[in-house]
């Protein structure tokens, strides 16, 4: 629209290639189809893979993936420096990171959209202490207090969930709240109060749907963000401690072999960089579809 | 406006206690602290030792005269010792946070130089093969594992091709060990900067006066960058605290991935070890940066665009 205004309408090649791209984007299919791919690899890990994630061989170190130099079908992505079959690691590896994102993604959606729509329905000094609490916790860089907390309760799966669930929760309460203060005004709120509905039920009947779209777009444009979070943390040591494999760790682990064997590394932050990438399409194709006025996040 | 700076400084007064409480509570609450503060060779502590640590650390007292001796330490700059070296924390610190100001530095001026520009360009190219490119990239910015991308890199530059070196900061100048971290701290801030850029640019050019100028006749470029760039350059202003959260959250891990001799390696260093101290004082310092340079962003923003004010 607005190159048009200007008089600078791409035409040719690059155009075409770039309209090309735009229905890609538009109709986000590959991102739908890698995420399925992702998910099912992750739940029918134990059918898939033929050896044991933990089980090493250290006759068989650093053996190359398929397709390269010695390597063999038997270990398509190679094995690690302790003999271990990098596929059945990343394939427990995505099922670790995605089970830890996703709890933690339900759980801060939760307690992010009831404090939203308490704030937003009640107003007065809920309201104010919610949003204070909202604004100190934005001003905080997240890593560092995860660091700290990992550090003195102790890395585990529960902490790394605790973490995210911090992490993700504030980002419900503006967009929840901001939809609430209009709706509350609505018509068929003020007929719902009058005709005797409980406050329960305004918010859980009338209020919550209408928030709904808000929150299932702020929730995939967030999954990436926690997929991402967690790998950093577990490839800081801070995370799930091993044996377990984490897509993280195996990234962190592969840093010392990265002349000898740098398959150990590549395979799985190939598989983050996917899961991440077609969570954040989803995101925004959802966005501009639901909800563009959430543009800016 | 007295009154938008007093309301922003009592929220980042108020954001620093917070932090302080929270860290605090972090570090004693949980488990008696001696716990954390014997270090790894430290079994077998005598009864006296023991007693005489809590006596060091007041922890005969309530918690809030913890807390409180604790906060009269800290603004004296008593971070406690390292556990490993038994040297002071502060000293140490103080020497690490050059190394990691220099490479933020880099890093922000090669965001700023690639973030903002092609954010113009992708914005008045819209839709072209260009602006898709550039939104790529972002996109890129935002999904590949900052740690991740360097290690890719120095599989290519190191491993393969011997251009560059993988880990240090070398002596001197040393323009080459720069090169790797620099660029893959940059990633994250540039895809911010050009994001927020681009989708400025195509709502000031989207204005009646960039038509009217249009209309008139004024060069094209003379739009571009004199009436529409000038107004939009204001709004990557609001991405600086994403950026800044991008810098202090990636300098962690660029330096863990390339060794940088900074306080992001020695963050990550001492949570390996659980040398809690140095973990304190890095987290509060990071936090009330970080607070501090929100709150002047505030202040900037405020001043230039006096809508902020009254929201």
């Amino acid at each position: 629209m607005t190159a048009e205004a200007l008089g600078t309408r791409p035409s040719g090649i690059w155009a075409s290639l770039g309209r090309a791209y735009g229905i890609l984007i538009r109709w986000p299919i590959i991102p739908i189809v890698i995420l399925i791919i992702l998910v099912l690899m992750a739940v029918f890990a134990p059918v898939i893979t033929i050896h044991e994630p933990l089980d090493g061989n250290l006759r068989e170190r650093n053996v190359p993936p398929w397709g390269f130099e010695t390597g063999s079908s038997n270990h398509i992505f190679g094995t690690d420096h302790v003999g271990r079959d990098i596929f059945s690691r990343v394939a427990y590896g995505s099922r670790v990171s995605l089970m830890v994102a996703a709890v933690a993604l339900v759980t801060g959606t939760i307690i992010g959209t009831v404090l939203g729509l308490i704030a937003g329905y009640f107003g007065g000094i809920a309201d104010e202490i919610i949003m204070r609490i909202v604004d100190i916790w934005f001003a905080f860089p997240f890593l560092m207090i995860a660091l700290l907390i990992a550090a003195v309760i102790g890395q585990g799966i529960s902490t790394i969930m605790g973490l995210l669930v911090l992490l993700v929760w504030s980002s419900y309460v503006r967009y929840v709240r901001a939809e609430v203060l209009t709706l509350r005004e609505r018509d068929y709120v003020a007929l719902a109060r009058v005709a005797g509905a409980s406050t329960m039920r305004i918010l859980m009947r009338h209020l919550l749907p209408g928030v709904t779209n808000t929150v299932v777009v702020v929730a995939t444009l967030r999954a990436g963000q926690l997929v991402l979070a967690e790998a950093s943390l577990s490839f800081l040591g801070a995370g799930i401690p091993p044996p377990t494999p984490t897509l993280g760790s195996m990234i962190a682990d592969g840093r010392d072999y990265l002349r000898d064997a740098w398959w150990i590394s590549v395979y799985p932050g190939i598989t983050i960089f996917l899961m991440v990438m077609s969570l954040n399409f989803l995101g925004d194709w959802l966005r501009d579809r639901i909800d563009p006025r959430l543009r800016q996040l | 406006m007295t009154t938008f700076i007093v309301r922003r400084l009592v929220t980042s007064v108020i954001a620093i206690a917070a932090a302080g409480m929270l860290v605090f509570g972090l570090s004693r609450g949980l488990a008696d602290p001696r716990y954390t503060l014997i270090g790894e060779a430290g079994y077998g502590m005598s009864e006296e030792t023991w007693e005489r640590l809590g006596r060091e650390l007041h922890l005969d007292k309530p918690v809030p005269v913890q807390f409180f001796y604790w906060v009269i330490a800290i603004s004296q700059g008593d971070f406690g010792k390292d556990l490993h070296d038994d040297k002071a924390v502060l000293p140490k610190l103080a020497e690490k946070i050059v190394p990691t100001a220099k490479l933020g530095l880099v890093s922000w001026i090669i965001a700023t130089l690639i973030g903002i520009p092609l954010g113009v360009i992708s914005a008045i190219n819209r839709g072209s093969f260009l602006d898709y490119i550039a939104r790529a990239f972002a996109l890129f910015g935002q999904a590949v594992p900052t740690f991740w991308a360097g290690i890719l890199m120095i599989i290519l530059f190191t491993v393969y091709l011997d251009w560059l070196p993988a880990a240090g900061m070398g002596e001197g100048i040393a323009v080459r060990n720069y090169i790797m971290p620099s660029v893959v701290l940059a990633w994250l801030p540039a895809a911010g900067y050009l994001r927020f850029t681009r989708s400025a640019m195509l709502e000031v050019l989207d204005s009646e006066y960039v038509k009217l100028a249009k209309a008139k006749g004024v060069p094209y470029w003379s739009i571009v960058w004199k009436h529409a760039f000038r107004n939009a350059s204001l709004i990557p202003l609001t991405a600086t605290a994403l950026v800044l959260a991008g810098f202090i959250t990636g300098s962690v891990l660029v330096e863990a991935v390339f060794a940088w001799p900074g306080i992001g390696f020695y963050a990550v260093q001492a949570v390996q070890t659980n040398n809690i101290n140095v973990l304190v004082a890095i987290v509060l310092i990071f936090t009330v940066l970080f607070i501090v340079a929100n709150f002047i962003v505030d202040i900037m923003y405020g001043l230039l665009d006096p809508r902020i004010r009254y929201s």
